[in-house]
């Protein structure tokens, strides 16, 4: 029956008019975005800037013209504060930017060409610890903002192995096994990178990338966020595709190999624990994502703890485990 | 309304209007480069209303005769016999003159920020556009 209604909703859709239309919504204010993130044995990573209209310019420039500079962010742990500067992608020599990227989880060419402005400190009192609570306090030209997130002790995945689909040959997924601690709220997400480099080429535009590492930082695929609602104290195996960078395609994330993992891989996976007010925004995150151009996307916006903006302060407990696809 | 031109031809016209359903619209939006994402910042639910709805609809009927003549051959005078089928013809118009009434928006973004070709864009279904329409009824 729910099939039905489905296809049936899906017919009145494609059967009757569509047409892409303009809007002349009325000014509104804007806010302050906060997206940062502090992880075991990292150091901070901030970003701030504006929201902006909906339908306003989509070019580059408009969209890092809403960057907030010269503000002034201070972390505390309980134990120590330290001041964030604010350090730009225009400003690092090129030989440093791949390590950046792997921080920041942004491409390299990205930071090569544009501008991105984070605030962060090299101060190794500033590299994540875990069990600590980590505090923000930022003043901007105009406004003040606070958020706060926990650092949750990483729980690790055992067991983590390559499985080939035996239709497939030689691609599969990803497994390992969680045994979730019994305190309630945990949160998990889960991603994945690998190190190795293409060993061919493929069809233009990407035949230029033998030697290249397939993957630059550590990728989260769709429904990797999950929490220990339903399995407290439990056991649980679980299996990953391959993700892809937000609409950002690799040379192999078309054709047969996209979601895949494929044997001669090596994969680092990241397995983090993170507290359920981040697992909160990043699973609300991934359904906006998902539904992103649905006609039956229901409009929900993405749960915020900061005060005084919007966004995400998160904080990730990290575990590695390399695993080789063989 | 209706109005009977004669006995067997009836016209009819319709004009329907009400206002925009209510509507949550994407207000703002920020990227989040830790996730290269455009994220949606959505207003305050049913904060807007959509286009007003309205549009005529019009119809003509034809009634055929509910009656056939006939002689009656012993008398032979003509006389009307009840028809056991009667029906009738109706050639209307709905949504006259072809407004896209909004039935609901929903709301894309493609591209990427890092390659420049980012795009955000509204669309609206409209349910039915102007519909004639011929009708062939009968009773018996």
């Amino acid at each position: 029956m729910k099939l039905l209604l489905v296809l049936l909703s899906a017919g009145i859709v494609f059967g009757s008019c569509s047409k892409a239309i303009e809007f002349d919504l009325p000014e509104v204010e804007q806010d302050v975005v906060l997206v940062g993130k502090i992880e075991s044995s990292n150091y901070p990573i901030v970003f701030l800037s504006k929201t902006q209209g909906y339908f306003e310019p989509t070019s580059t420039e408009s969209i890092f013209g809403t960057s907030i500079h010269n503000a002034n962010v201070t972390m505390n742990d309980g134990v120590n504060e330290i001041t964030l500067n604010e350090l730009c992608s225009a400003d690092i020599q090129d030989s440093l930017l791949p390590l950046v990227s792997k921080v920041t989880g942004i491409p390299e060419q990205s930071l090569q060409f544009f501008n991105y402005c984070i605030y962060t400190s090299l101060d190794p009192l500033a590299i994540g610890i875990e069990g600590r609570t980590y505090s923000l306090y930022i003043e901007t030209e105009t406004d003040t903002l606070t958020a706060s997130t926990i650092l949750p002790v990483g729980v690790p995945l055992v067991n983590t192995r390559f499985e080939a689909f035996e239709s497939l040959d030689s691609l599969g997924f990803l497994f390992g096994t969680l045994v979730d601690p019994p305190e309630e709220g945990n949160g998990y997400r889960w991603f994945a990178q690998r190190i190795n480099s293409y060993k061919y080429n493929y069809p233009a535009p990407y035949d230029n990338v033998v030697g290249m590492q397939k993957d630059a930082f550590p990728i989260a695929p769709f429904g990797s966020v999950f929490d220990d609602k339903f399995l407290n104290g439990l056991s649980l195996e679980i299996e990953y595709n391959r993700g892809e960078v937000g609409n950002l395609e690799g040379p192999d994330d078309e054709g047969p190999e996209e979601g895949y993992f494929k044997r001669g891989d090596t994969v680092v996976i990241k397995f983090t624990t993170i507290d359920y007010l981040t697992y909160l925004h990043l699973r609300a995150l991934e359904d906006q994502a998902a539904t992103n151009g649905s006609p039956f996307a229901s409009p929900g916006n993405l749960p915020s703890s900061i005060v005084g903006g919007i966004g995400l302060w998160a904080g990730y407990g990290v575990r590695l485990d390399t695993v080789i696809c063989n | 309304m209706q109005y009977d031109i004669t006995d067997r031809w009836n016209v009819g016209f319709a004009f329907v209007y009400a206002t925009g359903s209510a509507i949550t619209l994407p207000e703002k939006r920020y990227f989040d480069p830790i996730e290269n994402r455009l994220i949606t910042v959505w207003s305050d639910r049913n904060a807007y209303r959509l286009p007003s709805y309205h549009r005529a609809d019009i119809s003509i009927t034809f009634n055929g005769k509910g009656f056939k003549t006939i002689k009656n051959l012993e008398t032979g005078e003509i006389e009307k016999k009840k028809k056991k089928v009667v029906s009738t013809w109706n050639f209307s118009v709905f949504n006259l003159y072809n407004r896209k009434n909004p039935y609901f928006l929903f709301f894309d973004y493609s591209g990427d920020v890092n390659s420049g070709n980012l795009d955000v864009g509204a669309n609206q279904v409209s349910l039915f556009p102007i519909l004639p329409s011929i009708t062939w009824n009968f009773k018996f």
